[in-house]
């Protein structure tokens, strides 16, 4: 392999790593408020609201059933308004916040419903405020289950990543569509997918660990 | 202390609490007794307003729960402690952490916390627990740890649901004692629901037997169980005191088989030796038993009476005067 080549991947890496972590930061400063909203404002809970509830739930229903490649497309307008360019890495994380947030949003919510009501209602049995019980009940009690629901999220984001590379986005997946598909050089392709692998089993790993070591059931 | 005042509470068209009204003094523990789905577990939680009811109103310390707006019910809380037959802890919280978090939610200060977690964990006896996560405790001691939750903010009243349902019998009682002690120790108000008599029987000074979400009948302890008036409490009084005879004992008595029972004083009367004397009569006992509730004697005696008839009208009779209550359970001719 060429110095050029191994330059080639270790930039392709960082764009991914710079588009992922956008994305990423998105998810969990906008999926958890989000996720944590649905389930307060859910049936039973203290904040209980059936508008609130059916207008978020639509939006994110929406978004999450356009197929990711699309949305891609769809987005290229927008992007453009907000960083003047529709290329490059950071152009490409404004799709990926589209798909992660939403997504993150739901795995947080289903986390917190596997609280215990009873928990719960022994909170509010306490005298304790909405705030206090999202901060020190929902938020801890659901802590292993959103770091389960981020690993997922991540792992989706790094193939969803790999799209944005159509659309000239950068990234590993730029690189295996430029070199590997478009030059029919296998060598690239089969060298990005190992990579992609590794990163996975990973981010895997490091997720399992982390939600097993704040786990105290 | 506690007034609750025609309270209904219905779900969907069914009145889960249907009508009640009772009266719960200071310093009481009280029980509410009944069946799965007799809706007491309802209306516990209409006491704190974990459930809103439908109809009516709740009076806690001369407070009309049922009138206050959300954040003033959040303040009647710190003086209302609650604890569970699950216990429901916060398992990603240690044992302190659990109780510290009651005193948060009444705005307590860091250096306040610490010490009153620390006199808490003393009075339940778990001090050394002070950093073990709820999952490694065993039943007895995550029930205490609620106990001390209940307790953070010195309540007046402590409702506990079915607080001992979950605990094996040894558990229970020692759960029990704890109970009581604090009743006895800090003057705490204590509402149970159970539907287990022998609770009931160990701490409690007045009961409200529930069936369909009505009260059927309500008293002081002793007295529900020396005379029952409902079918309902009497299944309950029979689950801890009851005479069963044999079958093969039925068949071969020949004379008239009655039962006794002896309250407080009359237990220790010697009322079979008496009509002994008095009447011509022959006495066999059956079958007896003595319970004890809160250091009341309560007996029971089956007896077989033989002789002629007068005599032996005449001294069921004196027996009846002596002690109120006997029963002819089967008359051979």
């Amino acid at each position: 392999m060429s110095l050029d080549l191994l330059n080639d991947f270790g930039n392709a890496f960082l764009e991914t790593s710079w588009m992922m972590g956008i994305a990423i930061l998105f998810a969990i400063v906008i999926g958890v408020p989000l996720g944590v909203g649905l389930f307060v404002t859910s049936e039973g809970m203290f904040w209980q609201n059936r508008i609130v509830q059916s207008i978020a739930g639509t939006i994110i229903n929406i978004i999450r059933s356009i197929p990711f490649i699309i949305l891609l497309v769809v987005l290229i307008p927008l992007t453009k308004l907000i960083l003047g360019t529709s290329m490059g890495p950071t152009a490409a994380s404004v799709s990926l916040v589209f798909a992660a947030v939403p997504f993150y949003a739901r795995l947080v919510e289903t986390s917190l419903r596997e609280i215990d009501k009873g928990v719960i209602e022994a909170a509010e049995s306490c005298g304790a405020s909405p705030w206090l019980i999202i901060k020190d009940v929902l938020l801890p009690e659901a802590k292993s289950g959103m770091i389960a629901g981020l690993t997922v999220t991540v792992i989706s984001l790094l193939s969803y990543s790999a799209m944005a590379g159509i659309i000239g986005g950068g990234g590993i997946g730029d690189l295996a569509i430029r070199f590997g598909y478009y030059r029919f050089e296998n060598g690239i392709m089969i060298a990005t997918v190992i990579i992609l692998i590794i990163i996975v089993q990973l981010i895997q790993f490091a997720g399992d660990r982390s939600a097993k070591a704040v786990n105290k059931r | 202390m506690i007034k609750v005042v025609n309270v209904t509470k219905t779900y969907k068209d069914v009145n889960a609490v249907d009508d009640v009204s009772m009266t719960i003094e200071q310093g009481e523990i009280f029980g509410i007794i009944g069946y799965s789905g007799a809706g007491k577990s309802t209306l516990l939680r209409c006491l704190n307003m974990l459930e809103q009811p439908t109809q009516g109103q709740i009076f806690i310390d001369g407070k009309e729960m049922t009138s206050l707006t959300k954040k003033e019910i959040r303040k009647e809380r710190l003086k209302v402690g609650m604890i569970f037959q699950h216990f429901h802890l916060v398992s990603s919280k240690t044992v302190e952490e659990n109780v510290a978090f009651s005193l948060k939610a009444a705005g307590k200060s860091k250096v306040e916390i610490k010490k009153r977690v620390a006199e808490l964990l003393d009075l339940v006896g778990l001090s050394d627990r002070a950093g073990h996560y709820p999952a490694q405790l065993s039943g007895g001691q995550k029930q205490r740890v609620g106990i001390a939750r209940a307790l953070a903010n010195e309540p007046k009243v402590l409702l506990c649901d079915e607080a001992t349902s979950a605990l094996d019998p040894t558990t229970t009682a020692s759960i029990l004692a704890l109970l009581q002690d604090i009743n006895q120790k800090l003057g705490i108000t204590i509402v149970l629901i159970t539907h287990e008599m022998a609770v009931v029987q160990q701490i409690c000074h007045r009961i409200s037997v529930m069936e369909k979400g009505k009260v059927v009948e309500e008293g002081d302890v002793y007295d529900l169980f020396a005379d029952p008036q409902t079918e309902l409490t009497r299944q309950f009084v029979q689950t801890v005191h009851s005479l069963k005879l044999p079958q093969r004992l039925l068949d071969n008595c020949k004379g008239t088989i009655a039962q006794i029972i002896f309250r407080g004083e009359s237990a220790e009367e010697g009322i079979i030796t008496e009509t002994l004397k008095e009447f011509d009569v022959a006495i066999n006992i059956l079958h007896g038993q003595i319970t004890y509730i809160q250091d009341r004697p309560l007996g029971t005696l089956i007896i077989e009476i033989n002789g002629e008839r007068a005599e032996l009208e005449s001294a069921l009779a004196y027996i009846t005067t002596r002690t109120n209550q006997l029963e002819v359970l089967s008359h051979v001719a």
